[in-house]
């Protein structure tokens, strides 16, 4: 009998809330190594909670939670660190890149956290992968577009497992959300990584592999109506 | 409608707004109380010099008829000089104020903190016998030490005077006037006032940029935000402003020292009237509502807005640099006008060092930053790129810094003026007159020392009075180097001058035409004589003892309690502002720590970065302020000449930098420890 390989997410009887407000109902979730998931759903569904959660940003209050094969539930915070500098990446819906440190600093940033020194070389590579020039420009020099591609950059560099994307086109215009969502996605497939983003839009998450929809803080499949 | 949200926003918010909201109005009711005692402070020093007024006399015109006769002796206890008036009151009908007009001669009038004295002290029952109580209207001060007696004309009095009120003073006055103190006042309650509200309003105007901005994505004018902030402000800062001035205005009259300085005062000196009280709660409220407003325009917007990081310009070192060689010129300088431009030098250098050390802070932070580390480059870069904003609330500690130094030096000069102690050989005792020859050899013999007479000439109406010090040289030679000793002149030692302090002439003969005032007792055995001559005028019931050298503060030294509380309110006000101002800075630090975490940082990193930070700022603004202010000090100390330059001021701040900067640095961690990044994570869905 063949082994079933691990997913690389796989939640169950999640639940989250914020005070006495509840945000996450018995969620459950499971995706494959390499699967690229969408995550739809109205705002205050709860989309960002569940993406921190497997970043291991925040502990929901019950259930279970395993990414890339750790227990994020009963892992320490230490080791839920570990985790987001090893094996998992966020990509922000602002960017939410280091406003005092340059584009370079900040794409290197990850890697400084792990202790790890980077070379130009791999700085240089990045930066060509996401089509960007500049390492000495000042995040407020540019534009949205370009900090989402320096935030994909930052998640990039350290070759996670798993790429989280919390609405990484959000705030930017058809084009410049065509070639962001292109650009993660091509990355993860090269990759192998596997992929959950959150979004509004319902041409990008077309594109992924898989599309759920978050409402009254359960995950369903999503009906083309 | 603006009510109800500015209410959402306070005290009808969630746990942290309440929180918030406490904060500001802890800081609004610490700020009205400053300014109520201020007030009080001013109304108190008005109303003493206005008795001391009241009982203000001068020395009559040769051709002018006097209303009475006065002689001032010295007299002290416990290190604290009596000043002593003898009267003969010359015009029926004139008074002494505060005295009753049924006064005759042989009384003895005492201010009512010598008469509080008397009952434990036997000695001074002993020189004031039977003595009543001066009427608050005729005593400034209430910790004045006076005493009156009432003598017939077989006493010679030296002094001929009119009644004339607003000229000059016969005792204490406050020592300075009620205006400097109502605007130094105002000034300590503006600085300390402004940077306490400012640093408490600061997590309000967090709370507040978010509905703000919902305000303006539905339409709302400026003004109606400007309102808004100013409502939730007032909200916060009234009922905290009426209940703490209410406070004051009930307690004050029935205050007899001044809190924190130690100044005695008479009931009802500090009182101060309701309707000033009203204006005091207005104008904090005011205050508190325009702080709010410069602290919450800023955060109205979607998101906060970067910017390219730009160091501070060069030129903002130039008035620093400007002010240290005004203090350098001034060192160069003997005349009158040296302290004068050193103080100027001085008070720029204060305002100026505040003005360069966003210069400092980014020259440092760029240093930092290269030096590789993850933390370094971190904390280096946020200097760099905040040097401007991150040193605000470190401003009140930079002049604190520069401030103390100098004042210590300012506090050292002002006490070197006073008259004692004074180093000198020989110590004098004022004695009674009337001692018969058996008792002068008896004391002489039990104490090592000699009499010296003092005689008054016998007032002419057109001739001033001279006191004549007399003595024969052999018995004086004993105690004090002779410089020359005959019948025209008796010229001492410098050392020993103070022996004969205030007194016009010397002779070795008994001048003509006048009469024994009072004897003086000359002795190197000071602390002997002392208890001999006590012990007499105990046992006597007859003479009078006092330590002849007046010790009467110089004007400087009586403020010296006033400005080492003015500095301890404003280090006081300055460190709680700090402390806030941290927790402000690291709670807006809220959306940098979630980037971090979400890339990886462990949270002990993220500590260690705000710890490092916080005291990397702080301690870098208070040493600049120790290094300017330890530069204004010694400087202070060479213009004035009287005090060495003393560096136990500058270690002290020093340390005292160091301290602060370890516990803003350890508020900075247990915030992040105990705050949870998810605070920001709220405002998303």
């Amino acid at each position: 009998m063949l082994d079933r390989p691990m997913p690389a997410i796989s939640c169950r009887g999640v639940c989250c809330g914020y005070g006495e407000r509840s945000v996450l109902r018995d969620l459950d979730l499971k995706v494959d190594k390499g699967r690229q998931l969408a995550i739809m759903g109205p705002s205050g569904s709860g989309k960002t909670t569940l993406l921190h959660i497997l970043a291991g940003i925040i502990k929901p209050s019950s259930g279970s939670v395993v990414v890339s094969g750790l227990d994020l539930v009963v892992a320490s915070a230490r080791e839920r660190a570990k985790h987001r500098q090893y094996r998992v990446a966020m990509v922000f819906q602002f960017g939410e890149l280091l406003p005092e440190l340059t584009v370079g600093e900040n794409i290197t940033l990850p890697l400084r956290i792990r202790g790890e020194a980077s070379s130009v070389g791999s700085v240089e590579r990045v930066m060509d992968a996401v089509g960007l020039a500049d390492p000495f420009a000042w995040p407020a020099q540019l534009s949205g577009g370009e900090t989402q591609r320096v935030a994909v950059a930052r998640a990039l560099v350290t070759e996670p497992e798993v790429i989280l994307c919390d609405e990484p086109s959000g705030s930017l215009d058809r084009t410049g959300s065509e070639r962001v969502i292109r650009l993660i996605r091509d990355t993860a497939k090269s990759t192998g990584a596997t992929l959950a983003m959150s979004t509004h839009d319902r041409s990008v998450a077309e594109q992924m592999d898989e599309i759920l929809v978050l409402n009254n803080g359960a995950l369903q499949p999503f009906e083309i109506q | 409608m603006i009510c109800s949200i500015a209410l959402a926003t306070t005290w009808r918010g969630d746990r942290s707004s309440r929180v918030r909201s406490f904060v500001l109005a802890t800081a609004v009711a610490a700020v009205t109380v400053l300014a109520c005692a201020a007030v009080s402070t001013a109304l108190m020093v008005a109303r003493v010099n206005e008795r001391a007024e009241h009982r203000t006399f001068q020395p009559a015109a040769s051709a002018q008829p006097s209303d009475m006769m006065r002689s001032t002796i010295y007299d002290s206890i416990n290190g604290q000089t009596i000043f002593v008036y003898l009267w003969r009151i010359e015009t029926k009908g004139v008074t002494v104020p505060g005295v009753p007009a049924d006064a005759d001669t042989g009384d003895w009038f005492v201010s009512p903190e010598l008469a509080k004295l008397i009952p434990a002290e036997p000695l001074l029952q002993g020189r004031f016998p039977s003595a009543r109580t001066i009427g608050k209207d005729g005593v400034g001060s209430a910790d004045e030490l006076v005493a009156y007696r009432f003598v017939g004309p077989e006493v010679a009095l030296d002094e001929r005077l009119v009644f004339v009120p607003g000229t000059d003073w016969i005792g204490l006055n406050a020592g300075i006037g009620g205006t400097t103190v109502a605007l130094a006042g105002a000034g300590l309650v503006i600085v300390v006032g402004i940077g306490l509200l400012r640093s408490a309003s600061g997590p309000i105007g967090v709370g507040l940029a978010r509905r703000l901005t919902l305000l303006s994505v539905l339409g709302a004018t400026n003004v109606s935000k400007w309102v808004l902030t100013a409502a939730s402000a007032a909200i916060v800062s009234a009922p905290a402003a009426i209940i703490s001035a209410l406070a004051w205005y009930l307690i004050a009259p029935s205050l007899e020292i001044v809190p924190l300085v130690d100044q005695k005062v008479f009931r009802g000196d500090l009182k101060i009237p309701l309707w000033i009280t009203a204006l005091v709660v207005v104008g904090v409220v005011a205050l508190s509502g325009l702080v709010a407003l410069t602290r919450s325009i800023p955060n109205v917007g979607s998101r906060p807005t970067s910017s390219v990081p730009t160091p501070p310009s060069l030129w903002r070192v130039t008035p620093l640099l400007a002010s240290l060689l005004v203090i350098l010129y001034a060192t160069t300088r003997s005349d009158s006008g040296a302290v004068r431009l050193l103080l100027t030098g001085l008070l720029a250098a204060c305002l100026s060092t505040t003005f360069a050390l966003p210069v400092i802070l980014h020259r440092f932070g760029t240093a930092l930053a290269g030096n590789g580390s993850l933390l370094s480059l971190l904390v280096g870069r946020r200097l760099t790129s905040n040097a401007i904003t991150s040193t605000r609330p470190l401003l009140a500690l930079a002049a604190a810094a520069v401030i103390i130094p100098v004042a210590a030096s300012y506090v050292a000069t002002a006490r070197a003026g006073d008259p004692e102690p004074q180093p000198s050989p020989v110590s004098t005792f004022t004695v009674d007159g009337q001692l018969d020859d058996n008792t002068i050899t008896q004391l002489e013999k039990d104490t090592e020392g000699t009499f010296v007479d003092v005689y008054i000439s016998n007032p002419q109406p057109d001739t001033p009075t001279t006191r004549t010090w007399v003595t024969d040289c052999e018995s004086l030679l004993p105690y004090m180097r002779l410089i020359r000793c005959d019948q025209q002149a008796i010229i001492v030692e410098e050392a020993a001058l103070v022996a004969f302090f205030g007194l016009e002439a010397s002779s070795t003969q008994t001048p003509s035409n006048a009469s024994i005032l009072y004897r003086l007792f000359v002795t190197n055995n000071a602390e002997r004589a002392e208890t001999v001559l006590r012990s007499y005028a105990v046992n006597s019931d007859s003479s009078r003892i006092s330590v002849s050298s007046r010790f009467d503060r110089t004007q400087e030294s009586r403020l010296v309690p006033w400005l080492i509380t003015s500095i301890q309110i404003v280090g006081i006000g300055a460190f709680i502002a700090l402390l806030l101002s941290v927790i402000t800075h690291t709670s807006q630090f809220a959306a940098t720590r979630l980037r971090l975490i979400g890339i990886g940082a462990e949270l002990a990193t993220i500590r260690r970065l705000v710890v490092l930070e916080s005291f990397t700022a702080t301690t870098l603004v208070g040493l600049c302020g120790a290094g300017v202010g330890t530069v204004g000090a010694v400087a202070y100390a060479l213009v004035d000449g009287t005090v060495s330059p003393n560096y136990w001021p500058s270690l002290a701040i020093i340390a005292a930098t160091l301290t602060t900067a370890t516990l803003t640095a350890a508020t900075s961690a247990i915030y992040v420890s105990i705050v949870p990044a998810q605070s920001w994570l709220n405002t998303h869905d």
